[in-house]
């Protein structure tokens, strides 16, 4: 084959879309070692200013091999000279053949000369060194791979921007869909991590009260998602992360974007991306995309933000911060199933505060208020994390406690009824006397005393109300309850 | 099933690879393995994010990765639990020092397995060596001997176009943080405290050290980023020595005509002998597709006779105790002294942000080979970009603990 066919042939066979460079230079050198009959072809790429040859691949025997080595070039250099005038370059230094050629193409279209970086081309038989002709026909296909690489450098990019875009069209449709704050984030860090691959992505929100973040949602390198509470942190975090409060603009620096999140100017929280790890240079495009998305993240946290305030208003009593009944009974549905699945006990305490008629008639609403609100606090803060309670009627007060037995909920209850007589109620209620402050409580466990959540409470009830027969102040369980009025042949065995 | 290497042996590890897959085949017919070979800086970019961009027939089955890596891996859940694949699945054949880098830090769970090993050394030209030294093995013994024995050597071979008395045995041609640590742990520094809590690279000993090590470069002992074939090549008698971690067994014994190679220890700076000791593991990801046949590759792989025979292509040691100890024993008398720098040895720590520590370094150090290539190093500019990486990685270790 004559030098124009190849030249032909070669530029055809590159002239199609290539996922990388990397493949293209392959390909382009196995062509090449085998019409130029030399032993290697080696393709450095070339940055000028750091003015260091970077070696990226090895073409030998028809196979292509990643390699690295550097070469320093200084201005002074002879072969840095010959690159500049666009000669190849028979090198002494080597024990073989060397030639390097510089990878250019001048572009007639464009009016500029495109680099792509040179080639270092040996042959080991020493008596057939490059001839003129030779290194000339080198020089030529060098400058149609530069060709080549020029086109395929269009096609990446435009490759790049559709993945780019097709990206933040799939994150718009998880944001658009998520209407629970924690659905929300986590979707969304895992939808940026995965579209971007940052090693982490962490989003913080703000506590309007304190002006300050608090509290956030991470994904890491494993895809887990964890919430991070600001007091687990590190100084070494904390400080990096005020050092990020102030920075109101969206920045990047090499390994990290932070992104403050705002709508109409109020400030929700702040995104920050990071490669701390891998040390993967973040590219200032990637930063551009996300700071464009910046807007939409934020919109999206602030509808699920208020829906999450909407919810929390409908499930949760204004007055004492109590779970609405509505509420409480649809957890109790959730206890009670997973309560047959798992085959694990849990009990139910029913609290009534004792004379609270009294209390509103007698001293006013204001001082029922308050003694219900100190109450609930009283309970609350007595519960363990995994508990949940609920006002379930005016002074009624519900408490579910998973994984617990009879002893132990009693336990609860005197400890609850023993701290709630120690409350004093404020003079300002007073009218003619002081007035003890107290709860009678009834206890239901499952499945003991009842398998139907209806069954539980009922059970709860009636314990409830022979306590409240006794005098009032009194903590019995339903299985108590039955043991005595047996006793007293209330209820007569079957 | 897509097995994806390191490049172990520079333009031969496709070769070196091929002949082992070859015996893979005919004993597995129905197993059939594709290569793909990355440069350390590609592995370790790639790492991150195959299991994100790959189709599951392109992501690999079988990885090669450096032993460290261990941790960090598995934290990620990049690699797979053996233990859990294989729950008979055992690390007590191989050597002692490999062992704890199969692990996930703080566990007993398996996750790689022992491959090959390398360890620093030195080679020389006895030829050479013996012209200006009475006793080479003796005036090695200490950093500032072998300061000494390269004036030696630049005056005695000065007519020498472009000779070097230590010839680099960096594939980069500049300087990794791996071929510094004995001078470093000698001294009794390292990249990290003892509980891992804090980095030393800060350290006013930590940056002399580093500081030293790049004084081979600056007073020519070395060279640098050099045309290839100017680099300085013993076998051509433009240096009378490499430090390196192969053995060049093979190599060196085919010289055996035309001159003599001896080995002896790295050099200490203090009053320590610590060797550095790299070893290289076979991991099975996490996004692969064929686990059960993933094992099956890994486990022949490290069998004691397939490790011995890989090991001796690509110059370096196999991690089974018995192929190690049997390969010592086969071999040249000069080879010998390897069971002793085996034994005086010391790895890398199997922590989360170790590989990461070492980028670090290793950026700095390319930067500052790249000034000194140039003529522009100065000894405050690595030592300021010291101190910025030793804040770096003490961030690092504060968010990801061990």
């Amino acid at each position: 084959m004559n030098q124009k066919d190849f030249l032909y042939k070669f530029h055809k066979h590159l002239n199609k879309p290539y996922s990388s460079f990397k493949e293209l230079i392959e390909d382009a050198l196995i062509l090449m070692e085998k019409e130029l009959g030399v032993d290697k072809i080696y393709f450095f790429n070339w940055y000028p200013q750091e003015e260091i040859l970077s070696l990226e691949m090895l073409c030998s025997g028809g196979i292509c091999t990643p390699l690295q080595e550097e070469i320093y070039l200084n201005k002074k250099s002879t072969l840095r000279k010959n690159l500049t005038v666009r000669t190849p370059y028979i090198s002494k230094f080597m024990e073989y053949t060397t030639m390097y050629i510089e990878v250019e193409w001048n572009s007639v279209s464009e009016k500029s000369v495109k680099k792509h970086g040179v080639l270092r081309i040996e042959r080991t038989d020493k008596n057939k060194p490059f001839t003129k002709k030779e290194a000339m026909f080198a020089n030529e296909i060098a400058k149609e791979l530069s060709h080549n690489m020029s086109n395929a450098q269009s096609d990446q990019y435009y490759a790049t921007r559709l993945k780019r875009v097709d990206a933040l069209n799939e994150l718009s449709k998880i944001f658009a869909t998520s209407m629970r704050i924690k659905d929300s984030v986590g979707y969304i860090l895992s939808g940026i991590q995965k579209y971007f691959g940052f090693d982490r992505v962490r989003l913080y929100l703000e506590d309007k009260k304190a002006g300050e973040f608090f509290d956030g949602i991470s994904v890491d390198l494993s895809s887990k998602i964890t919430n991070i509470k600001l007091k687990n942190l590190t100084k070494q975090e904390r400080d990096f992360i005020s050092g990020m409060q102030n920075k109101f603009n969206a920045g990047s620096t090499e390994s990290y974007i932070y992104l403050p999140l705002k709508v109409k100017q109020k400030q929700l929280g702040f995104l920050v991306c990071d490669n701390l790890l891998s040390r993967v240079n973040i590219s200032y495009e990637d930063f551009i995309y996300l700071r464009q998305f910046s807007s939409q993240i934020a919109l999206s946290l602030d509808n699920a933000l208020l829906f999450d305030k909407v919810k929390e208003l409908s499930n949760f009593d204004e007055l004492t911060g109590l779970a609405v009944r509505r509420y409480f009974d649809q957890r109790l549905k959730e206890e009670v199933y997973r309560s047959k699945r798992f085959k694990t006990p849990f009990a139910l305490i029913v609290a009534d505060i004792d004379w609270f008629k009294n209390i509103n008639d007698k001293m006013g609403h204001p001082a029922g208020d308050w003694v219900l609100k100190k109450v609930s606090e009283i309970i609350k803060n007595n519960l363990r994390q995994s508990d949940f309670c609920a006002r379930y009627g005016g002074d009624e007060i519900t408490m579910l406690l998973p994984r617990t037995n009879q002893k132990e909920a009693k336990q609860l209850a005197v400890r609850l009824q023993k701290k709630i007589s120690e409350l004093k109620m404020p003079k300002q209620f007073f009218v003619d006397t002081d007035i003890e402050i107290s709860v009678s409580q009834g206890v239901s466990v499952f499945p003991k005393d009842g398998k139907t959540y209806t069954d539980i409470i009922k059970k709860a009830d009636k314990a409830l109300y022979f306590a409240k027969n006794r005098g009032r102040g009194g903590v019995f369980l339903y299985e108590e309850m039955m043991a005595k009025s047996r006793k007293k042949g209330v209820i007569r065995k079957k | 099933m897509n097995f994806w290497v390191l490049l172990d042996s520079g333009t031969n590890t496709i070769k070196n690879f091929e002949k082992l897959l070859c015996k893979f085949k005919s004993e597995n017919p129905t197993i059939p393995v594709n290569l793909k070979v990355l440069t350390r800086q590609d592995m370790w970019k790639s790492i991150y994010t195959f299991k994100r961009y790959l189709k599951p027939q392109d992501a690999p089955d079988v990885i090669e990765i450096p032993h460290y890596w261990t941790t960090l891996l598995s934290q990620s859940e990049i690699i797979e639990n053996l233990s859990s694949l294989d729950p008979k699945i055992s690390v007590k054949s191989f050597l002692p020092q490999v062992q704890a880098h199969c692990y996930k830090s703080g566990t007993k769970n398996i996750y790689s397995l022992p491959w090959w090993m390398d360890v620093l050394a030195i080679h020389y030209r006895v030829d050479h060596l013996k012209a200006v030294c009475k006793n080479p093995q003796k005036e090695l013994e200490t950093w500032n001997g072998l300061f000494a024995v390269c004036e030696k050597l630049k005056t005695k071979f000065k007519a020498v176009e472009a000779y070097y008395p230590i010839q680099n045995a960096d594939w980069r041609g500049s300087i990794s943080i791996r071929s510094i640590f004995p001078c470093l742990w000698s001294k009794g520094v390292g990249l990290f405290n003892e509980n891992f809590t804090k980095s030393m690279v800060g350290n006013k000993k930590f940056k002399e050290i580093i500081s030293s090590y790049l004084k081979l470069a600056t007073n020519k002992n070395i060279p640098v980023l050099k045309e290839r074939g100017s680099l300085g090549n013993m076998m051509l008698g433009k240096a009378s020595m490499i430090l390196t971690r192969r053995h060049g067994l093979d190599m060196f014994e085919s010289t055996k005509q035309k001159f003599k190679v001896e080995t002896t220890k790295f050099p200490m700076t203090g009053n320590k002998e610590v060797n550095y000791l790299s070893g290289i593991n076979l991991a099975i990801a996490s996004g692969g597709k064929n686990k059960k046949h993933a094992l099956i590759f890994l486990k022949w792989l490290a069998k004691p006779g397939n490790q011995k025979e890989y090991a001796k292509s690509i110059e370096a040691f196999p991690t089974s105790t018995t192929a190690f100890n049997n390969l010592i024993k086969a071999s040249p008398t000069r080879f010998h002294i390897y069971k002793e720098i085996v034994k005086n040895s010391k790895v890398l720590p199997n922590i989360l942000v170790c590989g990461t520590a070492v980028e670090i370094l290793n950026k700095v150090l390319a930067l500052n080979v790249r000034d000194i290539a140039r003529g522009k190093y100065k000894e405050k500019n690595l030592f300021d970009m010291l101190d910025k990486s030793c804040q770096e990685i003490n961030y690092l270790l504060s968010l990801y603990k061990k």
